[in-house]
């Protein structure tokens, strides 16, 4: 085989002759070796009508050799768009493997399955060829085994990624590109989405599920779940299962959670909440310095979603964060008494002329009633006609009368010094309810800050867990930044490539039952064509994904 | 084994286990080099190291599991148009698709995936804006400030 036809293959096609010999060489195209006859007869033959096939190997090779070059340009062309993709992000943008939970381990041993089930296959293919049945099975067999073996592994790493939330696409991925605004306030909507499930899990927990059963069809399904929420379930149920959650204390399943570890998460989700995303939307929102604004929002980002990168810079943002509302606190604290005085001092001078208003309207009532009382005396008097008495009366009514306007006159003035002292109190309070909030937030930050800079510095270096780790059922947003297009481009690379391993396995499944002759052994060279190529994407993959 | 009298000269077990040891040994290098902190020093090289040694893996698998060393003509012309269409391929992507960052725009720019910043060097030591720090307690918006009755962690 090795002394290659005479003719150029590439010329062959037009070579069918209309008188050729279709029935020595046509319709077998499994083990047979087409070169030969035409070697066997180049040059010396006189001119006879042969039969040249188009290149001269079996016709089911041949097939195979065409599509596999096909392949070749489909994943050519997919690794490559993923290295133009990769090199094209934005500088410094583009994930590391293990940020995106990549193990090179794992990588690295899926390849030597790989490889070895390449070495299994050509040997079943060679006991094949020597007709040892019994031994092409065995090592048929066992390149199914290893093809599982590597769809197994792969489906691990898959659910690693998806565990972490991260997906090719939304609504399951959870990657943002930037620590922006948009990233905060999702963060914020799912705290308080959380909170809320926490909240009517927590409620929904204490009356008998049968009598909501009774009532309700819709609210029965979610009373047949365990005591939580059905969305809480549902979120935990995705994340509860499995070894992962073993060094995730809080994380058991659901159903198992009792109102107290619901407690104890909702105070979680609410400090994050506070210290957290709320002080930073705050910051952010009343800041002008850019690089602080900057330096916030990414150190939540990293808090959550911890790269080793961004280890330095974020603890040295909190450190300066730190330092810096250590020093804003006895300001603020000192200003606490001088504003409190400020609050009694309006509140003491309000009081006292309110006092004054009460006592003129009492006098007010008073003359009031004098004057009346007068009216009467005069019509008495009238009555009895005693003309010197009601001239008597009417000088004093017309004195009263002169006092009461008087005394109108001066709560008219009290009244309008109170309404201008009513704003003066109302500021003076609301400053000392501002001050008072401004430094239980600044305590909450710096509890925060102190909590989470302490676990920081004691968790070994590299070893990234963040609060997405810590506390999987926030399922907080996190910042990958390139993330999505790293997913996009993983998940079709590896993706398209497992369907091929898949469409292997079940070509070998299909074969095992199968007598391993010499006279299968074309079909069996070919299935082995495809699972080498298999082999082939995986030896490139590996290092673009694991190692670059 | 299969070598003797079968029709297919190519490849004995002998063979077969000399690739399958340079492949593992190559997987090593290659993992050797990614861990390498000189070759990563410059990305550049380990990649292009990576990258060569996988041709390598490549060219074995092809040439001996795949016996295209002991192949007739035929396969160069399925291989070499398709690796050669191939490339061209990922060359064609390189202007527009690799160098997309360079067309960016500054909007673009704010929504586009953000590296990590290098310490600002704009920031005051206390790394807090004067404005932020000394301004009157009254001027804080409500949205910063938690419920009064949150206990401070």
């Amino acid at each position: 085989m090795t002394d290659r036809p005479h003719d150029d293959p590439t010329h062959a096609p037009s070579g069918v002759t209309p008188s050729s010999t279709h029935g020595s060489h046509g319709g077998d195209d499994v083990g047979h070796d087409f070169a030969h006859p035409v070697a066997g007869h180049h040059g010396h033959a006189p001119i006879t009508l042969e039969y040249q096939p188009a290149l001269p190997i079996p016709r089911g090779k041949l097939c195979l050799w065409l599509f596999l070059s096909t392949e070749i340009m489909f994943f050519a062309a997919l690794s490559g768009t993923y290295i133009v993709l990769r090199f094209g992000a934005p500088e410094g943008t583009w994930p590391a493997p293990e940020t995106v939970h990549l193990a090179e381990g794992i990588g690295a041993f899926n390849t030597f399955v790989l490889i070895l089930s390449s070495v299994t296959i050509v040997l079943a293919l060679e006991y094949a060829r020597s007709n040892r049945r019994g031994l092409a099975k065995f090592w048929l067999v066992l390149t199914a085994v290893l093809g599982t073996l590597f769809l197994g592994v792969k489906a691990y790493e898959y659910d690693q990624k998806f565990r972490h939330g991260i997906y090719p696409q939304h609504p399951h991925g959870r990657i943002y590109e930037r620590a922006d605004l948009s990233y905060l306030a999702a963060t914020r909507m799912r705290l308080q989405e959380e909170i809320a499930a926490l909240d009517a899990a927590l409620t929904g927990a204490t009356p008998a599920p049968v009598e909501v059963m009774e009532s309700d069809p819709a609210e029965a399904t979610s009373a047949l779940l365990p005591p939580m929420s059905g969305r809480l379930a549902a979120a935990d149920a995705g994340s509860s299962h499995a070894s992962a959650n073993a060094d995730v204390g809080a994380d058991v399943p659901a159903g198992d959670l009792s109102a107290e570890q619901l407690r104890a998460r909702r105070e979680t989700a609410e400090k994050l909440l506070a210290g957290g995303v709320r002080w930073v939307e705050g910051e952010v929102a009343t800041s002008t310095n850019d690089a602080y604004r900057r330096d916030l929002m990414q150190s939540l980002g990293y808090l959550v979603y911890p790269r080793e990168v961004a280890r330095v810079p974020a603890i040295a943002s909190m450190k300066r964060e730190q330092a810096a509302l250590n020093e804003e606190r006895p300001t603020l604290a000192a200003r606490v008494p001088e504003l409190e005085a400020e609050v009694t001092a309006a509140g003491a001078s309000f009081e006292d002329l309110v006092r004054k208003q009460s006592e003129l309207d009492e006098r007010i009532k008073t003359l009031e009633d004098e004057i009346d009382d007068l009216d009467y005396d005069i019509e008495d008097a009238e009555d009895a006609e005693d003309d010197e008495l009601v001239e008597k009366l009417e000088t004093e009514l017309e004195e009263k009368e002169e006092l009461l306007d008087e005394v109108e006159d001066e709560r008219a003035d009290l009244t309008r010094e109170i309404d201008a002292l009513r704003p003066a109190k109302a500021v003076a309070d609301a400053n000392l309810r501002k001050l008072s909030a401004r430094l239980a937030a600044v305590d909450g930050r710096l509890g925060f800050l102190r909590e989470h800079l302490s676990h920081l510095e004691h968790a070994d270096a590299g070893h990234l867990h963040g609060l997405s780790d810590e506390h999987p059922w926030m399922r907080l947003p996190i910042w990958i930044p390139s993330g999505n297009m790293w997913a996009s481009t993983y998940f079709l690379l590896t993706g398209f490539h497992a369907l091929h391993v898949l469409v292997g396995i079940i070509a070998f499944v299909v074969m095992i039952p199968l007598t391993l002759s010499p006279a299968r052994a074309g079909a069996l060279e070919n299935v082995g064509l495809y699972w080498h190529f298999v082999d082939l994407v995986w030896i490139f993959l590996f290092p673009l994904l694991y190692l670059f | 084994m299969a070598t003797s009298a079968q029709s297919s000269p190519h490849g004995s077990l002998k063979t077969y286990l000399s690739v399958f040891i340079a492949l593992c040994v190559l997987t090593g290098i290659s993992f050797a080099v990614a861990n390498s902190q000189a070759l990563m020093a410059n990305p550049s090289v380990g990649w292009s190291l990576m990258m060569a040694v996988s041709a390598g893996k490549a060219l074995l698998v092809v040439l001996f599991f795949m016996h295209l060393k002991y192949e007739a003509n035929w396969k160069y012309v399925l291989t070499i148009p398709t690796l050669g269409m191939a490339a061209f391929l990922v060359i064609a992507l390189g202007p527009d698709i690799g160098a997309r960052t360079a067309q960016y725009s500054e909007e673009r720019w704010l929504q586009a995936a953000q590296p990590l910043g290098e310490p600002a060097p704009e920031l005051a030591p206390s790394g807090m804006p004067a404005a932020t720090a000394t301004e009157p307690p009254a001027n804080v918006p409500t949205a910063n400030v938690p419920p009064a009755d949150t206990p401070a962690p």
